[in-house]
């Protein structure tokens, strides 16, 4: 009985933070500087037990659950994801400051919810984890100081996540219908023989729709531009990297039971990723705010993760596991920039960001690193993702998608560039102090830049990760 | 393809299932019933002070479409909330000896669970009432 | 036709024509009366497949809870039914569109699937029975719901909350 829970460990150390939080939220006086550092130190312990329990394998209660390589690298990203939206929160501006264990409370079920979602191998544990995680974003959107856009946010990321949700299930409805199981490792062995039948088609096209919604995919992209407006800068950190990593995952494994035979599942998910990587590109360029810019660049993006996983080879999951991880770390470097330019939690525009090369050396480098990232420009670890996963379509002979995909990320390179402009070109109509940086985020954003370059340069290690953890979905 | 038969979920379908539906068609025809001759035997003759709604006697003022205040609708919402968990508690409960103690644990860590959300909800006022929740 | 099937469509055309009026009505409160119906034809349909417990919980939580909470959005949101507009053309064609296109492909997926011409075995499941494979085989995801009802209980307070101090104009809750 040990050895079960030992296969827990992460799990129950979020329960854990959950729980402390919690009863901070019941202590009467707020007092920001506890809470933060009670999440600080929790979730940095956090990194180190997913980090020690990466290499554990085995099932729990009732095959419902599997602790493999795959569940644990995507563990380690959510914990890192978690930790450093933490380290982004030391001036939680945008949140009242009653209501800030509320916040770390929400954002510890999310990434507890999220943790078991990648490791659920049975559906109804799947629909229930992804709602538990769904329903702490939906609360963390319109938790912002000050009214109006965000309440519109919050109601628009509630209607379209329920609306995605009930398609979702009814989805599952047809898979359980035409396999009559509800556990990933008994489909697997079903529906690849009756992939062609119109229900299971339908049935798992409707199921990947909810997974889509967390990633934003084009159909399901409505609500991206707006939360990521609304919602408070950190919780548009977290819902940017995290749950996207979360959603990458749960896609490849409801994929994976596809088995790769399926032409009508390939060919839908093509229409998508070339769907999403256009409009996410074409409307980016002609936005002025900085959280909707990045908005639409992870409706690309989306795409792009999609093309690996449309491959459905083990080079294809493993190139999407380290897309993922690429993500993660250039996307958390743009916020953490957005986050300290704007310390009043307010939306930070384009256009604020001029004259930022000398109010703030370090930061302009390194969101001038991560936004060429993001465009997939060498020596960063953007063009290595991007490089893999195009690379891994190729290897299946989808070259119309992959040049697609390549002129969007030339169409991309013009709006990325245009904020490197504002950040290094332009000068702020009136003098601006310069931005005071404090010792741990210089030392947060020098690791992540340094990650972001060194493995850009050197990937092998990660890649031999990812490799392994895709090996399990095969 | 064959139907679900786990032996340890379903047991053969019974006709015994009907007594519901026709206890269920017995009530409403007797309602119906009721309601028709009520109708069809009653005097049919009306006037505005009839047609009045009944206040103890008090002639009402305004309109009956009043706003209802913000606390009913949050205890609507948390009654259904708690309704959902009753839901869970039933099904544990009509099985519970064939559960066990293991069963016991499950539902007793569920419903720990959802006190301390109700010792939340306590706490930070979502059960005040009245004057108090305006101060607020 | 069996007694069965018999029950069965008389239920699914209740079913149908309930919800059909629930949507259409103008009046709230009668729509909500004919989704009340609907849901009970529903459980109805529960009973009727076998599964009694699901029923019960249907008319408990659905019919019950849940109808209670639309009228109470209903009363606290005050809306006139003159203040409703008539959806256009342009908003119900794209949505009758894909209505059809979804019958469409529900009527593929039920004649073309081979499995469609079984007729299945009458099955029933008790609700000890019930009860115990819930807690037994997918525990896990009970007390996954455990907390989602937690973050559901929080968040609704903080919502209301914040409702009660906008003075309720324009925001609608989640349940």
């Amino acid at each position: 009985m040990m050895n079960v829970w030992t296969l827990f460990i992460p799990e129950l150390y979020c329960l854990l933070m959950a729980v402390v939080f919690f009863g901070l939220a019941m202590s009467a006086r707020p007092n920001p500087r506890r809470d933060y550092f009670a999440a600080l130190f929790m979730a940095g312990v956090g990194v180190v037990v997913a980090l020690a329990c990466v290499r554990l394998e085995g099932t729990l209660f009732f095959e419902a659950y599997r602790v493999d390589l795959f569940s644990q690298v995507f563990k380690v990203m959510l914990a890192m994801g978690f930790f450093l939206v933490v380290c982004l929160c030391t001036e939680l501006n945008g949140i009242e400051e009653r209501h800030h264990p509320e916040f770390y409370l929400f954002l510890t079920t999310c990434t507890l919810a999220m943790m078991m979602l990648v490791s659920s191998v049975e559906l109804l544990t799947i629909y229930v984890a992804l709602e538990l995680s769904s329903y702490s974003l939906y609360i963390l959107v319109p938790l912002r100081r000050g009214h109006g856009v965000d309440v519109e946010a919050g109601i628009k990321y509630l209607m379209v996540g329920a609306c995605a949700s009930a398609v979702m299930l009814f989805g599952l409805s047809y898979v359980f219908g035409v396999t009559h199981t509800t556990y990933l490792v008994e489909i697997i062995h079903v529906l690849p023989g009756v992939i062609g039948t119109p229900a299971a088609i339908v049935g798992l096209l409707l199921v990947l729709c909810g997974f889509f919604f967390k990633l934003a995919v084009f159909p399901f992209h409505f609500w991206a531009p707006d939360v990521y407006q609304g919602a408070a800068n950190q919780v548009t950190a977290y819902i940017a990297t995290a749950s996207k990593v979360a959603a990458v995952a749960i896609i490849m494994r409801v994929v994976a039971l596809s088995g790769g035979s399926s032409k009508y599942l390939v060919d839908m998910l093509v229409t998508l990723s070339i769907a999403s990587m256009t409009l996410g590109n074409l409307v980016a360029i002609v936005q002025k705010d900085m959280k909707r810019l990045l908005a639409y660049s992870s409706i690309s993006h989306a795409g792009y993760v999609l093309i690996g996983i449309l491959s459905m080879s083990a080079t294809g999951y493993a190139s999407a596991i380290f897309y993922a991880l690429a993500y993660l770390v250039m996307n958390l470097c743009c916020f953490l920039v957005v986050v300290k330019v704007s310390h009043d939690g307010s939306d930070l525009k384009i256009a604020q960001l001029a004259g930022l090369h000398r109010r703030a050396p370090l930061l302009a480098m390194a969101l001038m690193l991560a936004v060429f990232g993001l465009a997939g420009i060498p020596p960063t670890i953007g063009f290595t993702g991007k490089f893999l996963v195009f690379a891994a379509a190729m290897e299946k002979g989808y070259v119309a998608l992959v040049i697609i995909a390549m002129i969007n990320a030339t169409i991309s390179l013009y709006y990325y560039i245009l904020v490197v402009k504002a950040a290094y070109l332009m000068e702020p109509d009136e003098e601006l102090p310069r931005l005071p940086v404090s010792i741990p985020t210089k030392v947060l954003t020098v690791a992540l830049v340094t990650a972001m370059v060194v493995f850009g340069v050197a990937p092998s290690y990660l890649l031999e990760v990812a490799r392994a953890a895709a090996r399990m979905l095969m | 393809m064959q139907p679900i038969l786990d032996g340890l979920t379903l047991s053969p379908w019974e006709p015994g299932l009907f007594s519901l539906a026709i206890y269920g068609l017995m009530v409403l025809g007797l309602v119906s019933l009721l309601l028709f001759f009520a109708s069809w035997l009653g005097e049919k003759k009306s006037n505005p002070e009839k047609l009045r709604p009944y206040e103890s006697g008090i002639i009402p003022t305004g309109s009956a479409r009043l706003r209802y205040p913000v606390p009913f609708f949050l205890v609507a919402i948390f009654f259904l909330i708690f309704d959902v968990e009753a839901a869970y508690i039933f099904s544990w409960a009509i099985s519970y000896d064939s559960l066990g103690w293991a069963g016991w644990l499950q539902i007793s860590f569920f419903i720990f669970v959802l006190l301390l959300g109700l010792l939340y909800i306590w706490k930070k006022g979502g059960l005040e009432w009245g004057p108090t929740s305006k101060q607020d | 036709m069996t007694v069965y099937g018999a029950v069965f469509y008389i239920l699914a055309g209740v079913i149908l024509i309930a919800t059909g009026l629930a949507i259409t009505r103008r009046n709230l409160v009668h729509s909500i009366v004919y989704l009340v119906i609907s849901f009970f034809g529903s459980a109805m349909l529960y009973y009727l497949f076998g599964a009694p417990l699901l029923a019960a919980l249907e008319i408990i939580i659905y019919a019950g809870a849940i109808m209670v909470l639309f009228l109470f959005i209903i009363m606290m949101l005050r809306v006139e039914p003159s203040a409703l507009r008539k959806p256009t053309l342009r908003q119900w064609l794209p949505a009758g569109v894909l209505g059809l296109i979804y019958v469409a492909v529900a009527i593929l997926v039920v004649t073309t699937d081979p499995g469609s011409q079984t007729i299945l075995e009458t099955a029933l499941a008790r609700p000890r029975v019930f009860g115990r494979f819930l807690f037994q085989r997918y525990w896990l995801s009970v007390e996954i719901v455990s907390f989602l009802l937690l973050i559901a209980l929080v968040g609704a307070l903080y919502l209301g909350k914040a409702f009660v101090k906008e003075g309720g104009d324009q925001k609608e809750d989640q349940s």
